[in-house]
This record gives C-alpha cells, structure tokens and sequence, in this order.
C-alpha cells in the first residue's frame, strides 16, 4: 500500500513539474503623448525649388501592314489554270 | 515400306503447300468473253464520238480502261481527240489512281493541276515535266513547273518561265483561233508577272515594275497587277504614284475590280505622306461603307451552302438581278477568269450533248449518266465560286483589322505632336506638279475628273508631304 502511494506522489509530481504557468497579459488602458514636447533632430536635405525629372517617353510603334512577296498569287494563279 | 512412302509423300505435300498458291486461269470461254467485251466498250466509244456524244464516248473509253488496267496506243489517241473536245473538267469524275495509269499530256496536266491543290510538288513536277514541247499546253505546263520551283525557293525556276514565254509567244503567234491565241496571252503574262514578283521580293522594285509596265493594258490579269504595281512605288517611298495607281480602280471601267487589300495600301500612303486626317477619313469610309457590305456578303453566303447555287452566278442564263455590289463584283472578277471560262465552256458542250440526245430518245442509262455528269460539273465550278466568295470574306475582315490598326497609329501620332506641343506643316498639304515623280518619256496632264482609257494606270498624285514637324506657337 505503501509502495503504491509512494508511486502515486511520483507521478502527481511528475504532473506538477510538467504543468505550464499561465501568463496573462495586460495592457495600459490609456497612455498619453504630448506632441508638443517632442523633438526631431536632424538637417533638411530637400532642393529649394520643386523639380521633377522624368524618364524619357518610350515610343511603342505599332508593325503595320507590309508586303514581302507575292507568294499567295503566284500559288493562286496556278490553282487558277484548271 | 509402303508406310515409309505414305509418311515421305504427306511430309512433300505439306512442304509444297507452303508455297502453293492458288491461281486460277481464265477458261478460253471467259477470255474469249473479256475480249469481246473490250471490244464491245472500244466500238461503243467509238461509235459516240463519231457522234459528237463526247462525255459518253469518254465514259466508255474509261471503262474500258479500267477494266485492263491500262490504255492501249489506240485508246490513248482517242481519249487525246476526245479530251480535245470535252476539256479537262470530265477528268474530275475519276479516280487519280486510275488516271495515274495513262500518259497522256491532258492526263498529266490534270493531275499536275491535281498535286498542286494537295501541294505535292514532287509529283505536281512529274506530271508536268511529262507534257512534251510539241503538245499544245507546254507552255501551261511549263508554268506549272516554274512556279512549282519558285515556291519552293529553287532559282532554277527562271529556266522554266523562260521557256514558257518562248513557247506561248510562238505558239500564239502560230494560231488563228482568238480563244487560243488569248490563251497563250494569258500564261505569257503569267510567266513574265511571276518574273516581276520574284524581283520584288528580291527588293528590285524599280526592274519589277518594268516588267509590269510590258504588260498590256488589255490584258485579263492587268487590272490586279495595278495593286502590285502599287506596292513597288510604295517600297519606292513614291506614294504619290502609288496613290494615283489605286485611283484606277475607282474608274467606272474597273468598278467591279474592288480589291480590298487596296485600301489598306491607300491608308499606308496617305499615312506615310503624314495626311493623318485623309487617312482617318479613308479609314472611316471604309469601316462605314465596306464592312456593312461584307457582313450583307456574310450573310448571304452563311444562308446559301450549296455548290449547285453558286454555279447559277456563272450560268448567264439565271441570276441576272444580283442587287449586292460585291455579289455583282465577284460575278464579273469570276467571269474573266481561265479555270471558270474552260469549265464552263466544258458544261456548255455536256448539256448540249445532253440536249441533243433527249430529243433523239437516247436510252436511260445514257441520258441518266450525262445528268449526272452535268451534276457533278456544276457542283465543281459552284465550289469554286463558293471558294472565291469565302475567300473575299476573309480578305475584309484581314483588311479591317490592318485598317484598325493604322488608325491606331494615327492616333497615336497625333498624341505625340499634341504632347510636344507641336504641329505638323500644313494642315492639309495639297497637290502640286512639282510633286510628282515622272520619267524622260512620261507626260503630264491634269486630271479633269474623267478617267480616259489609255491614261488608266498611269495615274499620280501631287501631294506635298506633311512630314515636317513644326513648334505650335511658331506656327500661330
């Protein structure tokens, strides 16, 4: 009897020991900013007149209609004959 | 022993048996039989041609060829008077196997004619190189060949072309027969046009239209070679002689010659001479007025699908009120051609005979074969018309998308000068003399609104062209 409460003790601790810790979060319900008193440091690096430099206009050239040979009639006036 | 001999015997029996075959000989009596029915096709198909029942005597002839499985020196120079007679269009109602078995020139050309259509140009040459120089369609033949070889890039086709000039000029020159001397004009002209086209491809556009400009104004093929012509002073970057040419068409002499792919050359010229607005006005003109008419052209062939109806078109004796331009057009391009004017002729002569027969009380069998032989000819000619009309068809709607096209370019054109803040010379640069391009034989005369017949294809225009791009504010 002994012997089972001693392995029973084990195992609960066992449990215990591999039990996670619940964590829980809480949050600031309100903060405050004071815009006014914030600062930022650095130099202004923007040209004085207001400029812009656009890329070149691609010209796309539509392939029109152009005759290489005349292979369709020489074809055609053969089937033509008879 | 005698087991022995019986086992030896069955084994050399089975051991013959393997390379026995059965053949049977013909008995005298049915030799006697086939001979004489030979013979009965043979006087049969003589007796109708002595008769001028030329399709019948044909179909005997055949017949009989079939059944020997080959054509005897008699035969063949009967079926040569016979096809001198009927054309080649009877040749369409038998097998090209059974064809194939004859050497005779009209056979040959036929199954030329027959390769060709199937692009098999090995045999398409095989056939033709077989019409010898005496025969009366070298020159056809010979055609054939040239062109065979120009499609296939081979530049031994010249040699043939030559020998095609040669042979009609000499052979046109030797008949009295205006039907054949025209003929021989007509692949004369082929063989020395095909000579032009290889030289435009070649970009030889100035020599190619030399050989154009040897051509007659009365030739069958000379109205379409204005188009070609046209495009060699495009490549000229000579628009304005370009344009003049394909004014041509608008002649009442040529109105049925409408060619769609004209308009697409018109709208290239006016848009390489920079007159975007003539070109957005020939486009429009063409999407308003043409595109209607070939979806009315859509309309009617979707509406009639059998051969038989388009053969009507030919038939002067039917169909004479064709309210739609184009049907009328194509029915007048149709008419000028060979292949339907040799077809036709050929139905002409087999309903004739027909005619001819039914009124003497020919049996039924003979007159029932000639009906169907009448049949099948108007359904070959049909197709062909049929073919001519799908074709037009396509041409528009190929024609209407390039048109689409240049419009787009227009526009685009016009954006560019609008985005630069320019503008192009003149609003609408207009025609002078001192535009057009003329040679040391050429004369010029101003075009009163009449079109003269000799001046037909000798046509310019003067404009300036517009292809300055000036700024916009110089120009106000």
């Amino acid at each position: 009897m002994g012997k089972l409460y001693v392995i029973t003790f084990i195992f609960l601790g066992i449990n215990f020991s591999f039990a996670q810790e619940k964590i829980v979060e809480k949050y600031v319900k309100r903060q405050r900013v004071d815009l006014g008193n914030m600062e930022i440091e650095g130099e202004v690096l923007t040209p004085g007149d207001l400029s812009i430099q656009g890329d070149k206009r691609k010209r796309f050239r539509m392939r029109l209609y152009d005759r290489d040979d005349f292979k369709f009639e020489i074809r055609n006036d053969v089937l033509n004959l008879r | 022993m005698k087991t022995y001999l019986i086992i030896l015997s069955l084994l050399t029996f089975n051991l013959n048996s393997k390379d026995t075959k059965i053949t049977t000989k013909p008995t005298k009596k049915k030799e006697k039989a086939a001979k004489s029915s030979s013979r009965l096709f043979y006087k049969k198909a003589v007796k109708h041609y002595r008769n001028k029942n030329y399709n019948l005597s044909l179909y005997f002839l055949f017949s009989l060829i079939k059944k020997n499985n080959g054509v005897s020196k008699k035969e063949n120079k009967l079926l040569t008077r016979l096809l001198s007679q009927t054309g080649t269009l009877p040749l369409y109602l038998y097998d090209p196997g059974l064809l194939e078995k004859i050497n005779n020139p009209y056979i040959s050309l036929h199954l030329a004619g027959h390769y060709f259509k199937k692009k098999d140009y090995q045999k398409t040459m095989a056939y033709a190189s077989s019409v010898p120089e005496s025969n009366k369609f070298y020159p056809e033949a010979r055609l054939i060949i040239g062109s065979t070889l120009q499609l296939e890039g081979d530049p031994k086709f010249k040699t043939y072309l030559k020998q095609c000039i040669k042979s009609a000029h000499k052979k046109s020159s030797g008949v009295f027969a205006k039907k054949f001397k025209l003929y021989y004009d007509l692949i004369k002209e082929n063989c020395q046009i095909n000579y032009a086209r290889e030289l435009y491809a070649k970009d030889k556009y100035a020599r190619s239209n030399a050989i154009y400009t040897e051509i007659p104004k009365t030739a069958f093929s000379w109205p379409y070679l204005l188009l070609e012509k046209a495009w060699n002073y495009y490549k000229l970057k000579d628009y304005n002689r370009s344009l003049g040419l394909l004014m041509t068409y608008e002649s009442p002499l040529l109105s049925s010659y409408f060619l769609p792919e004209s308009e697409i050359l018109k709208a290239l010229n006016y848009y390489n001479l920079c007159l975007y607005n003539d070109t957005a006005i020939l486009i429009e003109k063409f999407f308003k007025v043409y595109k209607n008419r070939s979806m009315n052209l859509r309309g009617f062939v979707k509406k009639h699908k059998d051969a038989e109806y388009y053969f009507n078109f030919i038939d002067k004796r039917l169909n004479k009120n064709i309210s739609n331009p184009y049907v009328k057009s194509l029915k007048n391009q149709l008419k000028k051609k060979l292949k339907i004017n040799l077809h036709y002729g050929s139905y002409r002569k087999t309903r004739k005979e027909y005619q001819r027969l039914k009124a003497k009380g020919a049996s039924k069998r003979d007159l029932e074969f000639l009906e169907f032989t009448m049949k099948k000819m108007r359904q070959r000619i049909g197709r062909h018309v049929q073919e001519y009309f799908y074709y037009f068809i396509n041409q528009i709607n190929f024609v209407a998308s390039e048109m689409f096209n240049i419009r787009l370019e227009v526009i685009s054109r016009k954006k560019d000068l609008l985005y630069n803040d320019k503008t192009l010379v003149a609003k609408r640069a207009r025609g002078s003399f001192k535009n057009v391009n003329r040679d040391s034989d050429e004369f010029f005369y101003t075009f009163q609104g009449a079109f003269w017949a000799d001046e037909l294809g000798d046509y310019s225009f003067g404009l300036k062209s517009n292809c300055k791009e000036v700024e916009k504010n110089n120009k106000e």
